[in-house]
């Protein structure tokens, strides 16, 4: 260590048992950055192998040295700076790329090797991890503009369609109405939702009927899938979430509340509806279109990406003006998708316009990686679709190719 | 009272005695005087001093000479001193002279020395004196030592016995005496600095009081009652003699001071040159005022000028001029010219001073450096030049002296010149204006404060081939329409910028218009004139009924079961082409203008009934736009020739060649584009004029546009930028119209000299988006 440079001392700490090391005090260069306490933090280990760490200064990471946080936030060298360090995320690596003819509207994983994929020709495609398409589900007569898979239920996945239809698939297939923008399925498995570009939300039961129902208002569509598609059987809605203004672009089930939903759309609006009553809790308004939307149940936040290229982070619980935790900006395009890892508190995904995909830790304002396509075919073109499941992230968009990255899951703290 | 007595009486044994004895006798007056306020004796003693009447004839003296009573003891007191100065200069002269010293010398000597004691007592300054005199170092005189204290406190006395050279040797060490001191304090009174206390308190001491310096006062010796008797009784002057118990002495009033008390008593005033009955001065009554009311000084504006100086002022005296004879012979003509002159010169304009010629070069010299001499080439081509293109109209030449330049054979020629340029050339004063460009900018507030605005390129939609000329939006703002030269019309995804679907109708897509009325369902119009002019196409995603349209231009007709399958309901044959179309709100009427002149060019067409009208039966000139107004069923028509004709009103836009119109929202602005590069606000209410002209494009504007939702308004122009401007309509009347440019979008290339040919805000975001010629249509948010 160079004599004369100023130093300070520090105390580390970690959450995580097995990199626990002592928490004596201990006087560290102030110029040393994250790699140099991360090798500090290693040799006290006592690692072979080197193991990366972010630290984190007052809940968040440390970018730069610790002379220029201590200059950012005014504080004093004088006193023991306390760092937490968890072990860094690895950069996000691409294992497969499955290829389509069409864009990619929308990406859901219902495992860990089995991909559904919408898309823009109209069919719902089923791929496998070993890369092979397992089934083409040529139903919808318009662009697929969402899907979504269903754990551990006869009920597959669900669709939804701009041919105002959403359907089930499983062992028997169901389908539903309006021009669906998204859809998904509450945590239990019972019952979903689906988002219109009619500015209302509807909320359906997964359990199949018998025969089909009769859908009053809409005799026409009922009559022209009834006749094409026999074996599909018709089912109506339980409940109509109507208030927004414009259309509704996402939803999403706050999976703590089953009865809760979040929605946004294009009258810039984020609410929070009961759909057993169907009483819109909560309105938020941002002044910018909402184009996806995302809750993750562990750090109990919604994850919304705009029109300004930006995702905002919201807070459901607060009532007050400041629901707007964060606004996290670095995207060049619109953010057509936002994805919480499903096991971390931080951790979020977003897609964009840009063809970008950003892995951001919200204890920083930068985003971890930024991950571009590296194909020639690729390169620039706009990402549509997002999807976490584990330690995949599931990414499609304008190329048509299904893109599928793995992330290390040894970040997942709690 | 003893002390001087005493002294006295020994300085008389002492003459008695030898000179040896003198010294032991001096010790003793000091002793003497120590102890004689506590001592009977020295009463005694003092006593037989008085009896040998040696005092008192001394002070009898003294008194002659002074002319004071010399039983009076404290003048004694100051004649003695007085007689001690006299007696010390004696004594210096005797030191200073002869060795031998006389008897009176040494009677003078002692009596100095007795004096000196007194004063050593009385007055602290000439104490050291008294010891220089004695030959005797006392040094606790001069330290004021108290005397009542003396016998604790040995005086040093130095005893030289009959050592007269040993005494005269330490005399020399002494300081010498200021004899002017002493000479100013003879006329000091002793002053007692008690202060106001009963003399009382001090009866039981042998001082009266302090002096100055803080040396006691020895109570002067007096007389007893008897001799106070004799003295009053021989004393003339006793009437006028008080006491002055503080410095325990004798004062006798002045004859001044007695006339003083004599007044006082007699009841007049006291200063005997003061005169009672003066006469009185009249300095401020009624009839003199000698001193004035205020003592400001007079002001400059009182003064008044004499005559004489006013006209020297005004110049009709000249002081000290010679005075002018008077010619006999008058020269009637001598003023002619000035006063003509002076005639002139306040019609004609101010005189301008003719331009200074420039002042010679090196290159004009007659030997000019070799620098400035041309070259052969140069030369040449000087001569091959015009001669009015010339940079300048000689050559360079070297002379090797003055004296073998020729003449200038031009300078009858330039001369000239310069007359004539004087002469014919009109001159002018540059009048230089002091405004501030910024001062004239309106003041407009800063555009951040005006967001949301579309600042920044989001999508760009690609898939035409050739250049799109129209666009337009679905009421939802989920789909954009848009028309091509490459025969396709479009539709789009507005947030994902996926082309949903492709009509290719083989024509060029001239304009293509939404149905504003989205109960009515997704209805869209495409007009497609084809090179013939024959068949154009409306086509409708809703079916309708057909109906013949008589006596119009027009033809409904059915289309092929082709283009049925296609979503082309319907199909309205024009004659000619279709340059625009306007869709009424109400999603019912919708109004077309075509490529001919009169009143057939523009048309309205009801939907549901598949009717043509024509509304106006003249019209002149070609009419290039047509709109919906969007609350009443007004329609304005602007006429490319300057006139626009309308059922309510004309406006006058100023402009040549007017390209779009669009209505505001809520009815009473309107803008006008035009391809002279123009964009005209106009205020219905206010006039027919515009109220606001901005010119700010490069090239011609294709399209003007206001947002449904936000005060917005776009222009799309052919030099390829869209600028984005504030347009705050107010709902108080009063206030005019605020316009605010805000951003100029790039992006779109320009092909052909063609640019941006449309532009159209998002119905329900603050978007705008634009279509080019570069075949690409762009959303900027």
């Amino acid at each position: 260590m160079d004599g004369d440079a100023a130093q300070i001392q520090i105390r580390l700490v970690a959450k995580q048992e097995k990199y626990a090391v002592s928490d004596a005090p201990m006087m560290v260069p102030q110029s040393v950055q994250r790699y140099g306490l991360s090798e500090i933090v290693n040799h006290l280990l006592g690692n072979e192998k080197r193991v990366p760490f972010d630290f984190l200064a007052d809940g968040q990471f440390l970018r730069g040295t610790i002379a220029s946080y201590l200059e950012e936030h005014s504080l004093s060298a004088e006193n023991i700076l306390t760092l937490e360090y968890v072990e860094s995320m690895l950069p996000p690596t691409e294992i497969a790329s499955y290829s389509h003819d069409d864009w990619i509207s929308s990406v859901s994983a219902s495992s860990s090797s089995r991909f559904v994929v919408g898309s823009y020709d109209g069919v719902v495609r089923v791929w496998n991890a070993q890369s092979e398409c397992e089934q083409e589900l040529k139903v919808h007569d318009s662009a697929v503009k969402c899907v979504q898979a269903v754990d551990g239920h006869k009920v597959e996945f669900l669709s939804g369609s701009q041919d105002r239809t959403a359907i089930a698939w499983g062992n028997k297939n169901g389908q539903k109405r309006a021009l669906v923008e998204g859809v998904v399925v509450n945590p239990s498995g019972t019952h979903f939702v689906t988002a219109s570009a009619d500015a209302t939300i509807r909320f359906w039961s997964l359990a199949v009927p018998k025969e089909s129902e009769q859908v009053g208002e809409q005799p026409q569509a009922k009559k022209r899938k009834g006749s094409r598609m026999g074996e599909v059987v018709t089912k109506a809605a339980i409940g109509t979430l109507a208030g927004h203004v414009g259309g509704v672009t996402c939803v999403c089930f706050n999976k703590d509340q089953e009865s809760q939903v979040f929605s946004g759309g294009w009258d810039h609006s984020v609410r929070a509806w009961d759909v057993a009553s169907g009483v819109n809790l909560s309105t938020n308004l941002c002044d910018k279109v909402v184009l996806d939307l995302d809750y993750s149940a562990h750090s109990k936040l919604v994850a919304t990406g705009h029109a300004d290229r930006s995702l905002r982070l919201w807070d459901p619980r607060s009532d007050d003006s400041t629901v707007v935790k964060l606004k996290l900006t670095s995207h060049k395009g619109f953010v057509s998708g936002v994805a919480w890892a499903p096991k971390s508190a931080y951790m979020l995904a977003s897609a964009s316009h840009d063809g970008t995909v950003k892995v951001w830790d919200i204890r920083s304002r930068t985003p971890l990686y930024t991950v571009a396509a590296t194909d020639a075919k690729d390169k620039g073109k706009k990402l549509l679709a997002i999807d976490w499941h584990n330690e995949l992230l599931l990414t499609g968009g304008e190329s048509g190719s299904l893109r599928i990255h793995s992330v290390n899951s040894q970040y997942d703290q709690e | 009272m003893a002390p001087a007595k005493s002294k006295a009486g020994n300085s008389k044994k002492r003459t008695a005695s030898n000179r040896a004895a003198r010294e032991p006798e001096v010790r003793f007056p000091k002793n003497s005087n120590i102890e004689v306020p506590s001592d009977e004796e020295v009463d005694s003693d003092l006593e037989e001093d008085v009896e040998e009447g040696d005092f008192d004839e001394m002070l009898k003296m003294m008194a002659e000479e002074q002319g004071i009573d010399s039983g009076e003891e404290g003048g004694e007191v100051e004649d003695d001193y007085i007689a001690g100065d006299s007696l010390d200069e004696e004594d210096q002269e005797e030191e200073d002279g002869d060795e031998d010293v006389s008897d009176s010398d040494i009677e003078g000597d002692s009596e100095d020395a007795s004096d000196d004691e007194d004063d050593d007592l009385l007055l602290a300054p000439s104490a050291s004196r008294s010891t220089d005199d004695l030959a005797t170092a006392v040094d606790s005189n001069s330290e004021g030592e108290g005397e009542g204290e003396g016998e604790d406190k040995q005086l040093t006395i130095r005893d030289f016995g009959d050592d007269l050279e040993a005494w005269k040797e330490y005399r020399k060490t002494l300081p010498t005496i200021e004899a002017g001191y002493a000479s100013d304090s003879s006329t000091e009174e002793p002053s007692n600095t008690i202060g106001n206390v009963p003399i009382e308190w001090y009866e039981d001491y042998p001082h009266i009081g302090y002096d100055i310096d803080g040396k006691r006062i020895l109570r002067p010796a007096t007389s007893d009652e008897l001799d106070k008797f004799l003295e009053n009784q021989d004393n003339p002057d006793v009437f006028r003699t008080g006491r002055d118990e503080v410095n325990q002495q004798n004062v006798k009033l002045t004859d001044e001071e007695i006339d003083i008390i004599r007044r006082i008593q007699g009841g007049s005033i006291p200063d005997a040159d003061f005169n009672q009955y003066e006469d009185t001065v009249e300095w401020f009554t009624s009839k003199t005022m000698q001193t004035p009311v205020t003592g400001a000084p007079v002001s400059k504006r009182g003064f008044v000028r004499s005559k004489s100086c006013r006209l020297i002022r005004q110049g009709k005296i000249t002081p000290g001029k010679p005075k002018q004879e008077k010619p006999r012979f008058y020269d009637v003509w001598e003023n002619a010219d000035e006063e003509s002159a002076d005639a002139q010169s306040s019609r004609r304009p101010l005189r301008l001073a003719a331009p200074r010629l420039a002042l010679p070069s090196h290159e004009e010299s007659y030997h000019p450096p070799p620098e400035y001499l041309p070259t052969d080439k140069e030369r040449e081509a000087w001569l091959e030049q015009d001669p009015d293109s010339r940079k300048r109209n000689f050559l360079p030449q070297d002379f090797q002296n003055l004296r073998s330049v020729p003449g200038y054979q031009k300078f009858l020629h330039e001369r000239f010149q310069r007359c004539l340029d004087l002469y014919m050339a009109p001159r002018m004063i540059k009048k230089t204006s002091q405004l501030n460009a910024e001062e004239l900018m309106p003041k407009l507030p800063d555009p951040r404060d005006l967001r949301p605005f579309p600042a920044a390129e989001a999508l760009v939609y690609t898939g035409h081939t050739g250049r799109v000329r129209s666009i337009s939006i679905d009421p939802t703002g989920l789909w954009l329409l848009s028309g091509s030269d490459d025969g396709t019309v479009r539709l789009w995804e507005i947030v994902t910028g996926r082309c949903a679907q492709i009509w290719d109708l083989k024509d060029v897509i001239h304009t293509v218009a939404w149905c504003p009325n989205p109960e009515v369902g997704s209805r869209v119009v495409v007009i497609v004139p084809t090179e013939l002019c024959s068949d154009q196409k409306l086509l409708v995603t809703e079916e309708f009924e057909e109906e013949d349209a008589a006596s119009l231009p027009v033809s409904w007709d059915m289309p092929p079961s082709s283009e049925q399958s296609q979503g082309i309901y319907i199909s309205v044959v024009f004659h000619k082409a279709v340059k625009s179309l306007a869709w009424h709100k109400r999603g019912d009427y919708w109004a077309t203008v075509t490529a001919e002149e009169g009143g057939a060019s523009v048309l309205i067409h009801q939907m549901t009934k598949h009717k043509s009208q024509r509304p106006f039966r003249k019209l002149k000139g070609a009419v290039q736009t047509v709109k919906f107004h969007p609350n009443t069923a007004l329609r304005y028509v602007r006429i490319y020739n300057l006139m626009q004709q309308a059922l309510v009103k004309t406006l006058q836009p100023g402009v040549k060649w007017i390209s779009s119109v669009d209505v505001h929202p809520q009815g009473d602005n309107v803008i006008v584009g035009s391809y002279d590069k123009k964009l005209a606000w106009f205020d219905m209410d206010l006039s027919v004029k515009p109220y606001r002209s901005i010119r700010y494009h490069k090239q011609a504007i294709r399209q003007v546009s206001y947002s449904r939702k936000y005060p917005l308004f776009a222009t799309a122009s052919d030099d390829g930028s869209l600028q984005v401007y504030h347009g705050m309509v107010y709902q108080d009347l009063n206030m005019n119209p605020l316009i605010v440019p805000l951003k100029i979008l790039r992006g779109h290339e320009i092909r052909n000299s063609l640019g941006v040919l449309d532009c159209l805000f998002h119905p329900i975001q603050p978007w705008l988006l634009s279509a080019g010629a570069d075949g690409t249509i762009r959303l900027w948010t």
